[in-house]
């Protein structure tokens, strides 16, 4: 017995002496399932990785600048969109009668995730010069960077006036850190110009000419997206001469641009990335929750095999707007749909509550996938930010604003009226004939692709009686519209959480 | 070896000893009644033996004399008696009723005679729990102590359980106590418990105990208590000891009870002609042709029309508990091993809850100094659970819509044909698989040796395995796996924990006047979880299950991942009681915690309290009917450590892109990291007094305490031009404070038994800031504001319904177009800060009432009579409100689902209703002031009727104990809340959105009869 409690009173006394002494516990933690970020920033997929992640935020799923949320929280308001019965969310619906707040909840969501990508731009553009790579790649990548930056700034600054320019990481919580000032509009478009004339640098389109991207990077930011973008930041600043100088940069560089002949091919998935595509947010369908949900959002309910919920729906007239032989009507509009279970054609009509007419109701179409009939959510098709058209009309109303109607600007016009299947404008237009067709073809032209409320904002006059805006928009019924309408409020949220904001809100909110 | 082979001799009844060497004694109480079960020991030896059924006992003699026997019996003084010689009579024995003061209570790294305690600690004793029916242990502190607050969060057999002690300190951090069970201390996260695949209420992670295992559950409140577990006993501890061997004959008990449960109450809702015409006036209102003709609402109206929604998915359903333990020892080794499985079927058609589990618990002294042991559970646990779509879809499903179609392939109609497209509920109950597997391991081991008098040193190591297996599959068949032609998930999470504890302790009383109870220790512990979900989806059959995801045609994302969680501390406490009057007990604990950040890992935590027996002063002494007094004064911090690992660091997160219509991986920060994220703490203290009554007939326990929690573990919100929107920091400050009273009494003694145990309990808790800026956080319409306690309401105030000839043009309005029957709303303020003339929610909603209830009470009664007893527990809360969500979607009279029968009263310009809208396809979603309802209630929560058989004839059948019982749970609840239950947590153990009844899984009534059988 004696024997046994010597043995035990010394493992005891060593298990106790060791317990004691060397601790087995770890108190750092060693993360397997994620990266810390002080350990991310090493190699060259890490470099690759951080600047994939800024484009995540163009269009992810929910509710995302270029997945949605710029239909809800910015087109609805203007005179082509309003929300349909399946657009239940009470904010959406005061904010496309121009009856809301700074407490928007799309305000918000629209300045919280262009900042979170800025943020991820301002973290690649920071670090990705340390990391010890290949030198032409980690240009590039910065490049891409700073493109995405720019683009996230230029909307930015469109919708919300002066905003913080914010130009490096967060990395601490301390006030200074994280109170920031709103900077003056013009500085920040002067970030927007460096960025993008940077951004030159980029190599073009798989269909340009060398240096190029390879297939497996199509739908990266390129050389030509970069001048493109700047041709459209000149214009909204009114400075049409280098509008004017970049456009031209465009159409007759060696990026290999040019037109669909067939607008739906624009919009089709098979020719996504292709001649007329000049930047667009990428979708695919079952691929990680890349689905392009606009299609499902404009889709009619209640045919058979079909998810369509109808959250979105064309304001009375803007169909009615098009010609009969303009070919972008009937790809930008369905008016009968073939159920994918039945076979059967239902027609989408509308009966009139007063007059108890039935009349056409033509839903949105641009995004319908054919593939994804079933599952609308899974569209494949991209949503353009850029493309060719575009930068033909910028093209055609910078000429027309600095030098009247020239033969120039005809041209670039022309292009994109011919290819909708209608003939020539008439010629020898006044600058103002001509403007006010012009203006027509951009909302046809790009109905339904986010442009429309960035062209009201920025069509002159912006003030007096005949606001374009003002103008428009109580033309389509939306009585509420304002001056203040110009300038979306800052969220209050962030006015809450930022005491250098307090008291700079926009004039009228 | 000799003496083993002695003892083994003796179990087995075979040892021969001569007759004339016995010793015969009979054990009494000072009733005179005869106490069986009385282990007499003969000191200095291995000899012992029990008190039979008549209180009779044998001992044999030695061949010395004198020599002394000791007696023991739970509840009583223990007794010695010497013997000078061997009489012809039998010694009698008169064992006392134990002393209050004497009753050992278990505190952390030891225990400590109640009389010599300076912290308030309630105490619970398992006789209270014969024959209740709970699936898990916390469901036993109901009602049964003061200041903690349990709460069911939904009726779904196995489910979690809120359990508050002493109010909620945290906004963000958890607010659950910390558990420690034979010594292990751990934190009941239910997430351990779910891989995240099963959809519904989550299952409890103590559910995988077995209740009927536990010999006493002690609760630590104020931190005089709980500062022993610093950086965790800030929301208070719960010791949970488990039932050991005792020296003494083997002892056989089976517990077993069978009984059936219904649910509490159904709600009242439209029948199919009532929802018939409430449909076609929404119709109406919205200028389309009626859904139903005259003849259809005729013949909807007839006998047996409709369908009972309700009544199809809920049954009656049994519950059913068998345990059978073994338990024994001898003078050197205890042993206790049982088995139980516990089955209960849920009211919701299809789902229930199983546990499989077994415990040994074994103790051997070694040597007079080295003692060892072992305590070890296992279990299986599983439940089938029922998806959270169910209830709210049986609720709204519109009662003209059949359950079931002879044309379809399952024979369930798909979904409603209305507007809103409702998953059949029955369908989804019935072929749903939703399941959750929880294998628990649990257990560890100790040496603990005596190094000097009063000096032990104790090692102990313990490990806690969770493994968790759920399974989901949604059949193309139903409507929510026909999108996708069948949808298979299922996940694995693996939680290994483990936990070395090292103590050293001294305790020696020096002389009648000094007194010495100190201890000092380093533990460690450590847990690491791992969990994989695997999906897939579009399969050619439902005939697979979840079983061949390779099988799916349609590719779905899967996930794992990783984490771990370390916590290293040192700590250390002195008792000292001077001249058994004045108890000083000083605390301290310093913890080093991995999930703090990396400047701020370490924590102390230290609390001194003072107690004064004053019953023991001469003074009071001489007082007759003072048979005990005691003041108790404590103050001390502790904290709180329930965030996630990681929360500190910044995390690369994982974000998909396309570029050639191929994914490609991007990485981006999720946060700011925050090294100097450090503990939540609280600091608190306590005022406590013991009174005892009349030879302690009445005892009465009275506590006043104050606490503030500040540091708190805030998820404060950050401008967004940071890229984040919010980041933990140690923000902001909460306070609590109550009174707690419990009350015992023994009312009748003899033959007629009768004792009363009253519990009350008041707490108001406080934001008292919220940081820099920060005035509120606000979850739906739970929010907690500086200056309101967390959990209030903000919502909308009614202000009636828009009658016919209002002038629609200046009042303030919801929706512009609302009119006559729309409801109605007070304009608070606007933007500029004052009423604006329209009703927003950003400025029109107001604070309605709490969640949380002022005051909490239990009253247990115990009766006894020859060998009936009867127990009757009491049990309520007062002042909280639960917000009705369901009833809220009930009255939204949209023809879209079914409504409750309020509906029937809705304004119509016949019927100028002024509390319910008209009917109307789409109203504006809001939530006002009149579905923010009283949650008070009083509840009969058990009630339970024993007879136990006559020693005369048990002991004839060699039994030496026998009792049949019945029991009522939850068999009257008073209350004026219109829902289902006001005991309802939709979000389970949330703090700031608890109180949320939005399609909670009903609670039940139990009846059950069982029986308890010892051997």
């Amino acid at each position: 017995m004696k024997k046994y409690t010597n043995t035990f009173r010394s493992i005891l006394l060593a298990g106790l002496v060791q317990f004691a002494l060397t601790s087995c516990v770890d108190l750092n933690e060693a993360p397997k399932s994620f990266v810390s970020s002080d350990q991310f920033f090493k190699t060259q997929a890490d470099a690759i990785a951080s600047v994939n992640a800024i484009y995540f935020r163009l269009n992810a799923s929910g509710q995302t600048p270029y997945h949605v949320l710029f239909s809800t929280g910015m087109d609805m308001m203007s005179d082509d969109v309003q929300p349909g019965p399946g657009a239940t969310n009470a904010d959406v619906r005061s904010q496309s009668v121009l009856s809301h707040s700074s407490t928007g909840v799309r305000v918000r969501e629209i300045w919280q995730q262009h900042y979170d990508a800025i943020n991820r731009a301002n973290i690649a553009i920071d670090k990705i010069p340390a990391i010890q790579m290949d030198e032409a790649l980690k240009n590039r990548l910065v490049l891409e960077a700073k493109f995405l930056r720019a683009l996230y700034y230029f909307n930015l600054v469109r919708l919300y006036g002066d905003v913080p320019l914010v130009l490096h990481e967060t990395t601490s919580l301390n006030p200074e850190a994280l109170y920031v000032e709103r900077t003056p509009a013009e500085q920040v478009y002067q970030q927007i110009i460096q960025d993008l004339t940077d951004a030159h640098g980029l190599p073009n389109d798989t269909f340009g000419s060398a240096p190029r991207y390879t297939a497996s990077d199509a739908g990266r930011a390129t050389g030509g997206a970069a001048r493109s973008l700047l041709a459209k930041v000149y214009l909204t600043r009114y400075d049409y001469a280098n509008a004017i100088t970049k456009a031209a940069e465009v159409i007759e560089g060696p990026f290999g641009y040019g037109l669909f002949t067939n607008y739906s091919h624009v919009f089709l998935p098979a020719y996504k990335n292709g001649i007329e595509h000049i930047f667009s947010a990428q979708f695919e369908s079952n691929a990680d929750s890349h689905g392009n949900g606009q299609a499902m959002r404009s889709a009619p309910t209640g045919i058979p095999g079909m998810n369509g919920n109808f959250a979105e729906q064309p304001l009375p007239g803007i169909y009615e707007l098009f010609s009969a032989k303009d070919k972008r009507r009937d790809v930008s509009f369905i008016t009968s749909i073939v159920s994918p279970s039945n076979g059967q054609t239902y027609q989408l009509t509308l009966k009139d509550p007063v007059t108890g007419q039935i009349r056409p109701n033509p839903h949105f179409n641009k995004w319908f996938d054919p593939a994804q009939a079933a599952n609308l959510g899974q569209s494949a098709a991209n949503m353009p930010v850029l493309r060719f058209s575009d930068v033909l009309l910028i093209h055609a109303e910078a000429i027309n604003e600095k030098d009247g109607p020239t033969a120039a600007a005809y041209a670039s016009y022309n292009k994109v009226r011919n290819r909708a299947g209608l003939d020539n404008l008439v010629p020898g237009l006044t600058q103002a004939q001509f403007r006010d067709s012009l203006r027509i073809d951009r909302r046809l032209e790009f109905v339904f692709e986010y442009s429309r409320w960035f062209d009201l904002i920025r069509y002159k006059p912006l003030t007096g009686p005949d606001a374009y805006l003002i103008k428009s928009l109580h033309a389509a019924g939306k009585t509420n519209a304002q001056p203040k309408h110009y300038l979306y409020p800052i969220p209050q949220q962030e006015i809450d959480n930022n005491p250098k904001l307090q008291g700079k809100q926009n004039p009228g909110w | 070896m000799k003496h083993f082979l002695i003892i083994t001799l003796l179990l087995l009844g075979i040892g021969s000893v001569r007759s004339q060497d016995i010793v015969n004694g009979l054990v009494k109480d000072d009733s005179g009644q005869s106490l069986p079960g009385a282990t007499v020991v003969q000191k200095g030896s291995s000899k012992y033996t029990v008190s039979d059924v008549d209180g009779k006992f044998e001992i044999p003699a030695p061949k010395d004399f004198p020599f002394t026997l000791q007696i023991n019996l739970t509840g009583y003084q223990q007794q010695e008696v010497e013997i000078y010689e061997l009489a012809g009579e039998p010694i009698d024995v008169v064992l006392k009723t134990a002393n209050v003061l004497d009753q050992v209570v278990v505190i952390g790294y030891g225990t400590q005679k109640k009389g010599d305690l300076t912290g308030s600690v309630s105490s619970i004793s398992t006789n209270d729990l014969k024959g209740v029916p709970i699936s898990s242990l916390d469901r036993a502190l109901q009602g049964r102590a003061a200041g903690v607050q349990v709460t069911q969060s939904s009726g779904q057999p196995g489910s979690s359980v809120s359990i508050k002690i002493r109010g909620g300190n945290s906004i963000n951090g958890a607010n659950e106590p910390l558990y420690v069970i034979d010594g292990f201390p751990v934190y009941n996260n239910n997430s351990y418990a779910d891989a995240g695949v099963t959809n519904g209420p989550t299952i409890n992670a103590l559910s995988t105990l077995n209740p009927s295992d536990i010999e006493s559950i002690d609760i630590l409140k104020d931190a005089s208590a709980t500062a022993i577990y610093g950086s965790r006993g800030a929301n208070g501890v719960v010791i949970i000891t488990t039932k050991k061997g005792k020296a003494g004959k083997n002892v056989i008990t089976y517990d077993g009870y069978y009984g059936v449960q219904k649910v509490l109450k159904t709600l009242p809702l439209l029948n199919a002609q009532q929802w018939a015409l409430l449909k076609n006036d929404a119709l109406l209102d919205s200028k389309k042709a009626p859904a139903f003709s005259q003849a259809e609402i005729d013949s909807l109206g007839q006998p047996g029309v409709g369908t009972d929604w309700q009544d199809a998915a809920f049954r009656q359903a049994a519950i059913q508990n068998h345990s059978l333990s073994f338990s024994g020892g001898d003078d050197k080794t205890r042993f206790a091993v049982s088995g139980n499985y516990f089955k209960q079927d849920g009211i919701l058609q299809k789902s229930d809850f199983e546990r499989y589990s077994f415990r040994i618990n074994l103790d051997r002294d070694m040597s007079k100094r080295f003692k060892m042991g072992i305590n070890f559970s296992g279990s299986k646990s599983s439940a089938n659970v029922a998806p959270e779509n169910v209830v709210p879809n049986l609720l709204q499903m519109p009662p003209t819509m059949p359950i079931y179609d002879p044309t379809s392939a399952n024979g369930f109609t798909l979904r409603s044909i209305y507007d809103s497209p409702l998953a059949n509920p029955i369908a989804t109950l019935y072929l749903q698989t939703n399941e959750t597997h929880i294998y628990r391991g649990f257990g560890n081991a100790y040496g603990e040796y005596q190094i000097a008098d009063g000096l032990k040193a104790k090692v102990s190591l313990g490990t806690d395995i969770l493994i968790n297996k759920q399974n989901r599959y949604l059949p193309a068949s139903l409507q929510e796996g026909a999108g996708i032609g069948g949808q298979a998930t299922i996940g694995n999470k693996n939680t290994i924990g483990w936990l070395n504890e090292n103590t050293l302790s001294y305790n020696k009383t020096f002389s009648p006047d000094h007194a010495l109870d100190a201890v000092v220790g380093i533990t460690q512990q450590a847990s690491t979880t791992e969990n994989t979900v695997a999906r897939a989806a579009t399969f050619v059959t439902d005939e697979f299950g979840y079983h061949n995801l390779g099988g799916g045609t349609t590719f779905q994302q899967s996930s794992s991942n990783y984490f771990k969680w370390t916590l290293l501390s040192y700590l250390g406490r002195v008792n000292y009681t001077f001249r058994q009057k004045y108890n000083l007990t000083v605390t301290a604990r310093a913890d080093g915690s991995s999930r703090l950040g990396n400047d701020n890992k370490w924590g102390f935590f230290p609390s001194a309290a003072l107690s004064w027996n004053l019953g023991r002063e001469d003074f009071i002494k001489n007082l007759k009917d003072i048979s005990n007094l005691k003041l108790r004064l404590s103050g001390g911090i502790t904290g709180n450590q329930e965030i996630a690992p990681y929360t500190s660091l910044a995390q690369e997160s994982y974000y998909s892109y396309l570029f050639g219509r191929k994914l490609v991986a991007g990485y981006a920060p999720n946060g700011i990291a925050n090294p100097n994220l450090g503990w939540e703490q609280t600091a608190q203290y306590d005022a406590g007094l013991d009174l005892g009554l009349f030879k302690n007939r009445i005892n009465v326990t009275l506590d006043a305490y104050y606490k503030k929690t500040s540091d708190l573990l805030l998820d404060v919100p950050l401008p967004y031009t940071t890229g984040y929107a919010n980041a933990f920091q140690n923000y902001g400050s909460v306070e609590n404070k109550g009174i707690e009273l419990s009350v015992n009494t023994v009312n009748s003694e003899g033959e007629i038994g009768w004792t009363t145990d009253f519990v009350f309990s008041t707490n108001k808790n406080k934001v008292l800031s919220l940081g820099p800026g920060v005035t509120q956080v606000i979850s739906g319409n739970s929010i907690a504001q500086v200056g309101s306690p967390i959990g209030s309401f903000l919502v909308l105030k009614e202000a009636g319904i828009f009658q016919t000839g209002d002038d629609l043009a200046t009042l303030p309005k919801f929706n512009v177009n609302d009119r006559a029957g729309s409801q109605r709303y007070v304009d608070i303020s606007g933007p500029a800060g004052m009423p604006d003339g329209t009703i927003t929610q950003a400025h029109d909603r107001v604070i309605v009432g709490n969640a949380q209830p002022k005051f909490l009470f239990g009253l247990t009664n115990n009766f006894s009579y020859k060998g009936f007893d009867l127990n009757v527990l009491l049990q309520g809360q007062s002042g909280n409100k639960v917000y009705n969500a369901n009833q809220a979607n009930l009255e939204m009279g949209t023809g879209y689902i079914n409504a409750s029968t309020t509906m029937l009263d809705r304004w119509t310009p016949t019927n100028p209703s002024n509390v319910i809208h008209r009917a109307i396809e789409n109203p504006a979603v809001t939530v006002s002031d009149r579905f923010i309802e009283d949650g008070s209630y009083l509840r009969l929560k058990n009630l339970s009727l024993g007879y136990s058989l006559p020693a005369a004839i048990t002991g004839k059948i060699g039994i030496s104990q026998l009792r049949l019982y019945v029991t009522a749970q939850n068999l009257v609840t008073w209350t004026k809340y219109t829902g289902y239950d006001p005991e309802v947590s939709r979000n389970e153990q949330a703090t700031l959105t608890q109180g949320v009844d939005n399609g909670v899984y009903p609670a039940n009534k139990t009846f059950l009869g069982g029986l308890t059988l010892t051997f």
